[in-house]
Order: C-alpha cells, then sequence, then structure tokens
C-alpha cells in the first residue's frame, strides 16, 4: 500500500471536496443563490497618472476588472474582446477596468501596447501587484465582473475564444438590456 | 499542523459561505486555494492550503493569510528545513485611512521609482515574496506623495531590518520627480550587518508633446564600512533610462540600464531583456543571468500594424559586464494577425549569453520558432494549438579546445480544448534530444472546469520537466514532477 493509502487524513479531505465538487457539478447554483462575495475597493494609476478609484465607477454602473500582462498569450486574446464590450455597453454605464500586473520590469510596455491597438478601455497600471494581492490573483488573465452594489458576480481564471458570450449576456443582465438581437451577434 | 489541518479550514470557508458575510459597512472577503499533488516516484503526497481573509470596515481593514502544507512525508517533502515560514498565519496586517494619510500595521510592501531603491513585493505567480514585517506610512498631500516602511523580513532565514522613505512630487505639466532613500541590513555569511546598505536615489518621468513618455532613475549604494581600518568599499550605483512613443505608425520604446556594485538585499530593478508568452524562449532567459555586480545594456522594441487585426513587433535587447566578458543579446520577432476566422502567432528568436558556470563560462546559443493558432469551432468550442521548438549550443569554455560544443533541441507540442464557459482540456507534449536530460519525453494533461462565481477547479496529472519559469523579471527553478495534481480555487 502506497503512503498516500496509509496517511488517512489525505484520503478523506480529498474525499470531502470530491463530495463538494460532486455536488456543485450536479446542481450548481443559480447566480442569485450564491452568495456574491463583495469586491474590495481600491484605486489605481492610469496610463496618464491619473488615480481611477473603483468605487467611483461603480457609482455609474457595472464593472469588468480584468487582471492581465503584456507576456500573457491568453490576456492578448482576451484584450480586443473586452474592449469591444466596453465600447458597446459604455454609453450604459458599465466599463472594463484592464488593471496591468507588469511589474516595473515590463509596464513600460504598457502604453505602447494599448495605444497601438487604440483600445478604449480604463487601462490602470498595478506594478507593485497591491490590487492583483487584494483580489488574490495567481494566473493571467483573472476577471471579475463587479455590479454597482461592489457584489462579485462572476469569475474566471484564464481565457477561452467564446467565453465573452457569457459575460456580454450578464452584462446586458445587469444592465437589463434583455437578450442580444441576431443583428447584433453579427455585429461582432 | 499537518493534513487535518485543512479540514478546519475549509470547514471556517463553508461559515463564511453560509453567514451573511457583510454587515452594514463592514465586508469579508475570503480567497482559498487548495492544491493536492500526488507523486509516483516518490509515492507521497502533498495538500498545500492557502486562505486570504480581508476584512473592511469604514476606514479600517485587515487580512490574514493562512497557509497549511501538509505533505505525507515531512522529511522527504517539508520546505520548513530551510526555516522559512509555510504554515500557521504567514501574514497579518490592519490599516487604517484617515485622508490623507493611510497607516499599516504588520505585513507591509513598498516600491520606490522602478525598484532601485526599495522594492518589496509579493508575486504569487513564482511564489516571490519579500514582505517586511513592521509599519506603512503613504499620504498625499496635494501634489505630493510621501512614503515610509520600516520592519524586518519576516520570511527569510535571516532577520534584517530595513527602513525606506520616498518623496514624490506631481506638477501639472505632466512630469514628476521622486526622492528616495533605503536603508537595510546585509548578511555577510550568516550574520546580519545592521545598516550596512544606504542607498540613495532620484526619480523622474514627463509626458512630452507627441505622445512621448520618458523616464530616468539613478541611486547610489553607499557600503557602511563595520570595521576600522578596513578601507571603505567603493560605492555602487544604477542607472535606468526609458523612452516611448510614436514615430509615425510605428511604436517604439527603449530602454536602458547600467549597474556597478548594485547588489543588496531589496533591489529589483527592470530587467531591460524581453519577457516573452513562449515558454522555451522564458525558459533560456537573460534575466536569471542579471549581475547586480556589473552589467549594463539596452533594449529597443517596436510595434507597427501594417493591416487591421496585423501587428508585427521586432526586439532587441544586449548587456555586458565592464569587468569580464560575458555578453548577452538577443533578438526577437512576432507576428500576429486574425486570419481565416482564427488568431496566429509566429514567432523567431535568436539569444547568444556567456553564463559564469563553476571556473570559467559556459557559451550558449538558442535559435527558437515557434507558432500557435487559436480558432473558434461554433457551439462554445474552441481549439488552440501550439508548437515550439529550439535549438541548442553549448560550450564550456574551459574546455573547448578539446570538446566539441553540445547540440540538442527542445520541442513543445500542445493543444488545448474549451467548450466556454466551463471546460478546457489540454495535452502538453514536450521532447528533447538532450544527453542532459534523464528522460526524452513528457506529457501533461488538464482539465479545468470553472463553477461561476465559487471558483475553479483544475485535474492534472502526467509528467512535467520543469526548469525555469519567469514571471516579472522574477525567476524561480521548477522541479520536474511525475503524478497527479488538483487544484481548488475558491471565492467565499
Amino acid at each position: 500500500m502506497s503512503r498516500f493509502l496509509r496517511r488517512p487524513a489525505v484520503p478523506i479531505v480529498v474525499l470531502v471536496f470530491g463530495f463538494l465538487l460532486a455536488s456543485l457539478v450536479s446542481s450548481p447554483p443559480s447566480e442569485a443563490q450564491e452568495k456574491a462575495p463583495t469586491a474590495p475597493d481600491f484605486s489605481a494609476k492610469n496610463l496618464k497618472g491619473k488615480t481611477i478609484k473603483l468605487s467611483d465607477l461603480l457609482e455609474e454602473g457595472p464593472v469588468l476588472i480584468d487582471f492581465w500582462t503584456t507576456w500573457c498569450k491568453p490576456c492578448k486574446l482576451e484584450l480586443p474582446e473586452l474592449d469591444r464590450l466596453h465600447r458597446k455597453y459604455e454609453e450604459h454605464g458599465f466599463r472594463v477596468l484592464a488593471i496591468s500586473q507588469d511589474d516595473p520590469k515590463t509596464v513600460r510596455k504598457v502604453k505602447p501596447y494599448v495605444e497601438q491597438r487604440k483600445y478604449g478601455m480604463v487601462v490602470l497600471v498595478d506594478p507593485d501587484r497591491e490590487v492583483g494581492n487584494e483580489y488574490s490573483v495567481r494566473t493571467y488573465p483573472t476577471s471579475f465582473l463587479v455590479g454597482e452594489d461592489g457584489e462579485i458576480l462572476h469569475f474566471a481564471q484564464g481565457y477561452s475564444k467564446g467565453d465573452e458570450k457569457e459575460l456580454e449576456e450578464k452584462i446586458r443582465g445587469l444592465l437589463e438590456l434583455g437578450p442580444q438581437t441576431e443583428a447584433e451577434e453579427d455585429e461582432r | 499542523m499537518r493534513a487535518a489541518a485543512a479540514v478546519p479550514l475549509f470547514l471556517f470557508g463553508g461559515l463564511l459561505i453560509a453567514s451573511d458575510s457583510e454587515a452594514e459597512e463592514g465586508r469579508i472577503r475570503a480567497a482559498n486555494q487548495l492544491e493536492v499533488y500526488y507523486d509516483t516516484n516518490l509515492e507521497e503526497s502533498v495538500l498545500d492550503d492557502r486562505l486570504d481573509l480581508d476584512l473592511s470596515w469604514g476606514r479600517f481593514s485587515g487580512g490574514i493569510v493562512f497557509l497549511s502544507h501538509s505533505p505525507s512525508n515531512p522529511q522527504l517533502l517539508d520546505p520548513n528545513d530551510f526555516g522559512v515560514r509555510q504554515e500557521g498565519i504567514r501574514k497579518r496586517w490592519a490599516t487604517a485611512t484617515i485622508e490623507p494619510i493611510t497607516v499599516r500595521l504588520g505585513d507591509s510592501y513598498a516600491s520606490f521609482g522602478n525598484g532601485l531603491v526599495l522594492r518589496v513585493v509579493e508575486d504569487q505567480a513564482v511564489d516571490f515574496d519579500n514582505v517586511l514585517d513592521g509599519m506603512a506610512i503613504e499620504a498625499e498631500l496635494g501634489r505630493f506623495e510621501i512614503e515610509g516602511i520600516a520592519g524586518t523580513n519576516s520570511l527569510g532565514p535571516e532577520r534584517t531590518v530595513v527602513k525606506g522613505v520616498s518623496a514624490l512630487f506631481f506638477a501639472d505639466a505632466g512630469w514628476h520627480v521622486s526622492f528616495n532613500g533605503a536603508i537595510v541590513d546585509s548578511v555577510d555569511g550568516t550574520t546580519v550587518v545592521p545598516g550596512r546598505d544606504q542607498i540613495g536615489g532620484i526619480e523622474g518621468g514627463a509626458y512630452l508633446p507627441g505622445g512621448f513618455e520618458v523616464a530616468a532613475e539613478y541611486a547610489v549604494r553607499h557600503y557602511k564600512p563595520e570595521r576600522e581600518g578596513r578601507s571603505p568599499a567603493p560605492d555602487g550605483h544604477a542607472t535606468y533610462l526609458q523612452a516611448s512613443g510614436f514615430v509615425g505608425p510605428v511604436s517604439l520604446f527603449l530602454e536602458a540600464k547600467d549597474l556597478l556594485r548594485f547588489d543588496h538585499g531589496y533591489t529589483i530593478p527592470p530587467t531591460v531583456a524581453r519577457q516573452h508568452t513562449s515558454t522555451l524562449l522564458n525558459r533560456g532567459s537573460h534575466v536569471p543571468n542579471i549581475r547586480l555586480e556589473d552589467e549594463r545594456g539596452f533594449q529597443a522594441e517596436a510595434l507597427w500594424s501594417p493591416l487591421q487585426d496585423v501587428y508585427l513587433t521586432g526586439n532587441y535587447s544586449e548587456s555586458e559586464a565592464r569587468h569580464s566578458n560575458l555578453p548577452a543579446w538577443e533578438a526577437f520577432g512576432m507576428i500576429e494577425a486574425d486570419f481565416a476566422g482564427a488568431h496566429w502567432v509566429l514567432l523567431g528568436a535568436e539569444t547568444e549569453e556567456k553564463v559564469r558556470e563553476g571556473i570559467d563560462r559556459t557559451f550558449f546559443e538558442r535559435i527558437t520558432f515557434g507558432g500557435d493558432v487559436v480558432r473558434e469551432l461554433g457551439r462554445g468550442w474552441s481549439l488552440e494549438v501550439l508548437y515550439e521548438t529550439q535549438a541548442i549550443q553549448q560550450q564550456d569554455l574551459a574546455t573547448s579546445h578539446f570538446e566539441y560544443p553540445l547540440k540538442y533541441r527542445d520541442h513543445i507540442a500542445a493543444a488545448t480544448l474549451s467548450l466556454s464557459p466551463k471546460h478546457t482540456w489540454s495535452v502538453n507534449y514536450e521532447w528533447t534530444d538532450s544527453p542532459l536530460e534523464e528522460k526524452d519525453s513528457w506529457l501533461w494533461v488538464e482539465w479545468s472546469i470553472r463553477f461561476g462565481v465559487v471558483g475553479q477547479l483544475t485535474l492534472a496529472g502526467g509528467a512535467l520537466r520543469g526548469g525555469q519559469v519567469c514571471s516579472g523579471g522574477v525567476c524561480k527553478l521548477v522541479d520536474p514532477f511525475e503524478g497527479g495534481r488538483l487544484e481548488l480555487l475558491t471565492n467565499f
């Protein structure tokens, strides 16, 4: 018998979690049923050195916080989609806060990168990862959709093509815009 | 605390979910990361858990980081042998904000300028954390920002004291200047020498007309001699320069560094070397070989979009030492394009470097090519296929007269299938003809499932080659691993 099996505490804990996970998979709670965690408030500087505060933006509408870096491949795939969502729903008060986690070694590349791609979303820099650590960000990209009341309504680590569709549905739900028309979907 | 410690942790997490986590102005937020590894070679398992718990109440906030490390065989797998606090409440802090002043007690962080004088930071991607246990103060007084920190390193094996202060002034015209200073204990063998490194510097930056941005920093490290009669060591210095902007349609980025006798415990200066998305390029990076005692170099990067959704990136970086023959350079090119309904990335790079190893140096040449394509397949499905190959030539310069260079090639092929928004399956296959490796191939499979706001589960297994992993210029060596891994992230 392996040592793994000789130590009962480890497999017991794994089993407990297996049970927890199985329950999650078999009957996933709806977003409304879940007790939504709260987004910590923070302030960080944008690319022009101006301080932007999350709670100020939340007064205008929901915010998608996305943690990314210039050297993260899926982030580069995700950012154009987030920028599209920002531009599409900006007039309804929705904002995308793309928070660069590039540290002083690479943070200087953020501005040229963003300007070359002409992104319109709010790009912040967090070279000391103070905001990232407050949100326990371990990999990139990691995103949180935050409602006007500060509750985290969506959490995603990593990005796969198509993730933005579910995100857009949630944003439309928050903005009470109803489902997308076929013409709007074709615009993508 | 061993395996069973994780149980109360999760019971606590469950209580948090069940309870009302927001009462009046007070807020509680928690994130938990559980990892279970089973190593098939050692036939041992490890259960690691990290709970981040943050509380805020009006002007006050606080938090703890609770760690549990539970190896099935502590003698084989217990990193606590190094004396680093890995279990229990690893960090705790409390802050109070009375505008415009914020005071933080307990584990604190600070970073001055570009990180030449002082950088106290945590990077969870590479488990880097040089946190100080003490006190930090920040004040914003109109156009001035004052920041101070004082504390001891609570995670390192030797207790050292660090004190630093920074004063920053922002001007309406779009420029800023800051004056930074720090006094850092240094470790001489196992002896801590109080206040031996005294570092001071000036840093500034400006937005110029035409979209240009410039930044510069200069710092001096004064080494305080401890013994009478000993001649004082010469001062060290560090310089960092950076400029970026558009020249026509091309975005340019330039930076330079000059470091001499600047190796102190709390400096993390800009590397002035490119950080890549490519695994093989990052693994062979010059970054871990940067010599704070003697290194100067530059980096230039151009980014151009000749067509819509087509981006070209070119980069060249070079560095050398004043007092030894240790040059390094890298030329890199990349095309990113949306074409035929897919996103394509093609890259190529050549790197040459001499690294001091043993009594002499080793020469490395690496030529890397890679490609990556991501395509949506419809109904929420998407597929990513990646291939990278790197030809490596290395030669021990001490024996170069009678030994031919060693040549080998590494390859990585990976495929990731995703069913948005919940599932991701990936297969990563790596192989090499290097005679330095015990194995010649590694296969790793992974399945990741998202549970909405609650969290994410990843199940993985196979063999990982390990090697150097870099994030933000900080690198760590990851051991090869064979077995299974479960990771569960939860937000409460």
